[in-house]
């Protein structure tokens, strides 16, 4: 029974068949939906300003794009003006959706926590992850009403022609699909912050400029790329995206590059941001680690088949740029996973365990509880086969090019290889430094600044060296040699490796990525020994402790 | 008051709270340190000490919102730690500033709750609503209550679904008298309805008024714990035996203890210690302050000597008499002087008992 709606709970379903169970979801979600996102929409009625700011931005929208169109009518043709206003309109469309998005969400957990009313909540017994959605749901509908406001005047390039009703519906889909990511950052946010105010600015600080960025990047950038594949999409269009579903041919691309790819760029971030919140939302003593680890398992796999699809449409080098490109984003993607998991507490809590225990948790599942060693093994497993298997792919989809000279198919080869030898043997260091650094810091926080610098001074440092040496200047010089600490010197290897003269930065590169591996790995055996250690005398404290209440 | 609230008896069942060894440090800051003392069922135990002393700590812990570092905590038999989902079914928990969505009415914002406790009834409402007399205010904007009726409608919250225990940190903090004594009726009437009060308050008179027993913290310490008459009347002992040269005992403070009578330990021993050898209760030692027209010294020695008077003494020219037994005591002592020709013109009972205790067995220390 709920008492926001006055409907009763539907009964359970009369059969374990999945149909029924799904009728019986939907049943209950339509009789008794979220409590929470009930309660924002009722305070969101209240809330008069709301409708005064959609209605301006609809306004102001409107009479944007009659202007644009009003000009544009008189020097170009209806069609061109109609395909410009759709241009106008969803990039308008895309800075209201990614700066509203995050701004009404942060605005949601952060408020609770400075209003002094999310203890209330979390002592009903709510699940965090039903707080989560309901918060998630309650911000998704103000932003989907930004939306919906928009939507006539997103049909305004109708009234010109140029664009077809599909690209327009397309593009909507994916306002509302983005708008699911804008709002997952916004509560992300929201969820670590105490202040309202803090959790706003930091919030609008991040979205500016990501917004601006992803625009350019995914819009601008990649439609060059798109012209490429198909030509009837206009380049340096950055609303290319519906323009390429409607005008693609249904082939193998279409489903790589305009289906699989673009879905798993929303799902994959979305996912963790959702995953983020919720670990945010839970306390100290609960299992924050499960859901946070389950996506890096799950999406690390994914990201690498999405990164070694485009190896599949290349030719000649386009493969080892491919390739090259994957591994540094592999190397990024997996320097942030390290960031993450030192969040992870050297073991779980006495709660945990007993919930373990209770449940009768297999192996697996504890493996994937809080433990800072278990994730450095999973980060470290799950890495390694990923960089793999984007190094096998690069090395098989090279080794089938048709290359104009047989030296140069061995080359690239040749710096694939290394280049992901030099990729695995960095997420080794990173992974055993920040294991090492975890047990041996206070806190989490401590333990990232200290990673950062560390990093930071590796990477920067032996150029620097070399900048002092004067080597810089004598970029051919073999003497460079002294930068190959550094991450970076692996694209200096991968120039050496064409020139037969330069073999000795091939093999400092390959010695450097060595002992890296090796400093990683022994930091590692150095962290897990302490963590036992402690996790050992931990539980002889609570042992005795037991010991006193029993007596 | 106190004589209106009778103790409930000291029983063999299961404590409401049962709070044991507990630790918690933030940083190098010892915040608790071997706390431990039970809260029967059906009382209201007041739980006093200076700011920073670790009385949030205490009931952030008991609300299963912070896990201890050492020690346990137990709500009804169930360990906070192990099986908090259950405690929280179990608790209903008042922060201090607790604050209140502000664009919903009051039977929304007690529906919401309503529903975010699974409360199967509707009819739950509309009773607490009752209850806590908010019927009339139901449909009114929370934001446009005032303070006293946003903690009525805090305390509303935690009745919804049920609660053996209520945990209300600083519940009258910030309110006018009339809110206070609303709330504080509020409080009695719901013990009388058989539900345990775990209260944190500032306000010691108040805690006196209602409070059946305390626990009072100092430094992340229990410094004492049990029964207000009990703690009394053993601090008055150990008084008296200071002042005959007995053993020196000024120091000693009252272990952490049940609702049983309060048992004596040095500040060193372990808590634990003090479990089993239970001394018998003392009498109920109560002070009532008379003025007299006449001479207070010669009404001083009209009582001394009386049965039940345990001391009579001249303080700014009121006569303070120490006596045990009911209020029909006072009665005769008022006899007495009236026949002594004192020329009584006012009695008062010192109601003071909690505010002299806890002077006198904290130091003014925080930490």
């Amino acid at each position: 029974m709920s008492a926001q709606t006055g409907m009763a709970t539907p009964p359970g379903p009369a059969s374990e068949r999945a149909v029924d169970r799904a009728k019986f979801r939907i049943l209950r979600w339509e009789s008794t939906p979220n409590p929470i996102w009930i309660r924002e929409l009722k305070q969101a009625i209240r809330l008069t300003r709301t409708p005064i700011v959609l209605c301006v931005l609809a306004m102001l929208a409107a009479l944007l794009m009659a202007s644009l169109g009003g000009l544009g009518a008189g020097s170009e043709s209806p069609a061109e003006t109609g395909a410009i206003l759709f241009q106008v309109f969803f990039s308008l469309a895309w800075f209201v959706v990614t700066l509203a998005g995050p701004a009404v969400a942060a605005n949601s957990i952060a408020s609770e926590r400075e209003g002094r009313t999310w203890e209330a909540v979390l002592l009903t017994g709510l699940s965090p992850t039903v707080i989560a959605r309901g918060k998630l749901l309650a911000a998704y509908t103000s932003v989907a009403m930004y939306i919906v406001v928009l939507a006539p005047v997103g049909a305004m390039p109708f009234l010109f022609g140029g664009v077809s009703a599909f690209e327009v519906v397309t593009g909507f889909v994916y306002l509302f699909l983005i708008a699911l990511v804008a709002v997952a950052f916004g509560l992300a946010i929201s969820s670590k912050m105490e202040s309202l105010r803090g959790a706003l600015l930091v919030t609008l600080l991040l979205a500016f400029p990501l917004s601006g960025i992803a625009f350019l990047a995914f819009g601008v950038g990649l439609s060059y790329g798109a012209h490429e594949l198909w030509p009837a999409v206009v380049e340096d269009a950055p609303v290319w995206l519906p323009t390429a579903y409607a005008r693609a041919p249904l082939d193998a691309k279409y489903a790589i590059y305009l289906v699989a790819i673009p879905l798993g760029c929303l799902v994959i971030p979305a996912w963790f941001l959702y995953e983020v919140t919720v670990a945010n939302l839970k306390s100290a003593a609960e299992d924050r680690s499960t859901g946070l680890k389950r996506w890096f398992l799950w999406s690390t796999p994914m990201l690498a088949i999405m990164a070694v699809l485009p190896q599949l449409h290349v030719e000649d080098e386009g493969a080892l740029v491919v390739t090259v490109l994957s591994l540094c984003f592999f190397f990024v993607y997996l320097l942030l996973a390290v960031f993450l998991f030192l969040g992870e507490p050297l073991g779980p809590s006495r709660r945990v365990r007993i919930g373990w225990e209770r449940l009768r948790t297999s192996r697996w599942g504890r493996f994937l509880g809080p433990s800072a060693m278990d994730a450095s093994t999973l980060l470290t497993l799950v890495g390694l086969a990923a960089i793999g298997f984007v190094t096998a792919l690069g090395l098989v989809s090279t080794s089938l090019q048709p290359f104009s000279y047989a030296g140069d198919k061995e080359e690239a080869l040749e710096a694939i290889l290394l280049f992901g030898l030099s990729v695995a043997a960095f997420h080794v260091l990173h992974v055993g430094l920040g294991a090492w650094l975890r047990v041996r810091s206070a806190t989490p926080l401590l333990a990232r600044v200290l990673l950062f610098t560390i990093l930071f001074g590796i990477a920067i440092g032996p150029w620097i060296v070399a900048a002092v040496a004067g080597i810089m200047d004598r970029g051919s010089d073999d003497a460079l040699a002294i930068a190959c600490p550094s991450p970076f010197f692996a694209f200096v290897m991968l120039d050496a490796v064409n020139r037969s003269s330069q073999e000795g930065l091939v093999v400092a590169n390959v010695l450097a990525s060595m002992g890296w591996a090796t400093v990683g790995l022994v930091l590692d055996l150095a962290a897990r020994h302490r963590t036992r250690r402690l996790l050992a005398a931990h539980e002889a404290h609570v042992a005795e402790v037991e010991r006193q209440l029993q007596n | 008051m106190n004589g209106e609230i009778p103790s409930p008896p000291a029983t063999e069942k299961r404590p409401a709270i049962r709070v044991r060894h507990l630790h918690h440090r933030f940083g190098h800051l010892d915040a608790l340190r071997d706390v431990s003392f039970d809260v029967a069922e059906g009382e209201i135990f007041g739980f006093i000490g200076p700011n920073g002393a670790g009385k949030t700590t205490t009931i952030r812990v008991m609300a299963t919102l912070l896990e201890p570092m050492a020690g346990r905590v137990e709500i009804d038999g169930i360990d906070v730690t192990v099986d908090p989902e259950t405690v929280r079914r179990s608790i209903g928990y008042m922060p201090d500033h607790a604050g209140v969505y502000d664009r919903i009415t009051v039977r929304e914002y007690l529906e919401f709750f309503a529903d975010a406790f699974r409360v199967q009834s509707l009819g739950v409402v509309d009773a607490v609503l009752e209850l806590t007399d908010l019927g009339r205010l139901s449909d009114r904007l929370v934001v446009t209550m005032s303070k006293g009726m946003k903690q009525r409608l805090q305390l509303a919250r935690i009745l919804l679904h049920d609660p053996k225990v209520l945990i209300l940190d600083e519940p009258a903090s910030d309110l006018d008298p009339r809110a206070r004594i609303e709330i504080r009726d509020l409080l009695v009437e719901l013990r009388r309805l058989g539900k345990t009060v775990f209260l944190s308050s500032h306000i010691l008179t108040e805690l006196a008024d209602i409070c059946t027993s305390v626990a009072i913290l100092e430094r992340g310490r229990l410094v004492v714990a049990g029964p207000i008459n009990e703690i009394g009347a053993q601090l008055a002992a150990q008084r008296t035996a200071s002042a005959l040269g007995e053993p020196n005992r000024i120091h000693a403070v009252p272990a952490p203890a049940t609702t049983s009578p309060t048992a004596y330990r040095e500040p060193a021993e372990p808590t634990g210690a003090t479990e089993g050898g239970v001394s018998p209760a003392p009498p109920n030692r109560r002070v009532v302050k008379v003025r007299v027209l006449g001479a207070p010294e010669a009404a001083r020695h009209a009582l001394l000597g009386q049965p039940g008077v345990l001391d009579a003494e001249v303080l700014g020219g009121v006569l303070h008499v120490g006596f045990f037994g009911t209020d029909a005591k006072i009665a005769e002592i008022v006899s007495l002087l009236v026949a002594a020709n004192a020329g009584v013109v006012g009695v008062e009972q010192e109601r003071s008992e909690l505010e002299r205790i806890f002077l006198e067995v904290t130091r003014g220390e925080v930490q």
